[in-house]
């Protein structure tokens, strides 16, 4: 039986436009592993579609792109996905990781309590910077790849059947070295300005959960 | 969120803005659902100190924090 792995991807605005972009990456890594790919992009990130897959196919990771708040996951036209009080018990069994502002504060605390195996996300705000010049090719934007490749790393880790908490640290470790980079680089114009986002990202993103959960 | 008085919010306000004033021109900033935002527009709302504004300060005010206690430091050392 292959690994499945659910992945949103709404569109809206530019913010998911990237989001959405650097998704291709995870997606190419979890076909290159063999895992199958449900892959809920634009219309089809809607709770009833979500909540039918879920059912049908438990995925072993479930990756929300989107926005979100302490309580809730949103797709499509900030449709919510998850609320804490009325659908989080869906995720029961899976390994989750949501790019998404605030929602491991609530909803992430939620869904372990209701048997999420873990849960992966940010606190408070996921801020990212990008060149207004590569609006149409983000996956070349060298200042958003200093957000989104240590946030991409979750995933990739996971994919590599490294535990969530282990996936966390790789994370951490991504968003270090960035932070290093830009400290040392820090007389660059600019970068001191870019160095607050990396480290408030890093200071955000939790593991909630068990541990040692793998894919 | 930090309680700020006055003084210490239009202090903060333009310490932040000269920070983003160091950013090139095309830089972008998404800031979840609150939108993207240029640089020139996010100098805006920290200027007139709005809510997208605060949020920001906040974050650079967290990181300025870290800096002076060195916790930044500790935190790169721990996964170094």
């Amino acid at each position: 039986m292959p690994k499945i792995l659910l992945i949103t991807r709404p569109q809206g605005d530019l913010g998911l436009k990237y989001l959405e972009h650097w998704s291709e990456k995870i997606i190419d890594a979890a076909k290159n592993k063999g895992a199958l790919v449900l892959d809920l992009k634009h219309k089809r990130a809607a709770r009833k579609e979500l909540e039918s897959v879920i059912r049908k196919k438990s995925p072993h990771i479930i990756i929300f792109n989107g926005h979100g708040d302490y309580d809730l996951l949103t797709g499509q036209f900030q449709e919510p996905l998850i609320i804490a009080t009325e659908n989080v018990q869906i995720l029961a069994g899976s390994i989750v990781y949501a790019v998404s502002c605030r929602s491991a504060k609530i909803l992430g605390e939620q869904a372990v309590l209701k048997s999420a195996k873990a849960y992966i996300g940010y606190k408070e705000n996921f801020i990212f910077h990008y060149n207004e010049s590569s609006v149409y090719k983000p996956l070349l934007d060298e200042k958003a790849k200093l957000f989104l490749e240590p946030s991409n790393q979750v995933a990739i880790s996971l994919l590599k059947g490294r535990t969530a908490q282990e996936s966390f640290v790789s994370s951490q470790k991504f968003w270090i070295r960035n932070l290093q980079k830009l400290l040392v680089k820090q007389f660059e114009p600019g970068n001191t300005a870019l160095i607050s986002s990396v480290y408030h990202n890093f200071k955000h993103q939790v593991c909630l959960g068990n541990g040692n959960a793998v894919m | 969120m930090t309680e700020f008085n006055d003084q210490q919010l239009a202090d903060l306000s333009a310490i932040v803005v000269a920070r983003l004033g160091i950013l090139s021109p095309d830089t972008g900033i998404s800031i979840g659902s609150a939108g993207s935002f240029k640089r020139d527009e996010l100098i805006s709302h920290v200027e007139s100190k709005d809510e997208i504004g605060r949020q920001f300060m906040e974050m650079d005010w967290q990181f300025l924090q870290s800096l002076k206690t060195g916790q930044i430091y500790e935190e790169i050392n721990k996964y170094a």
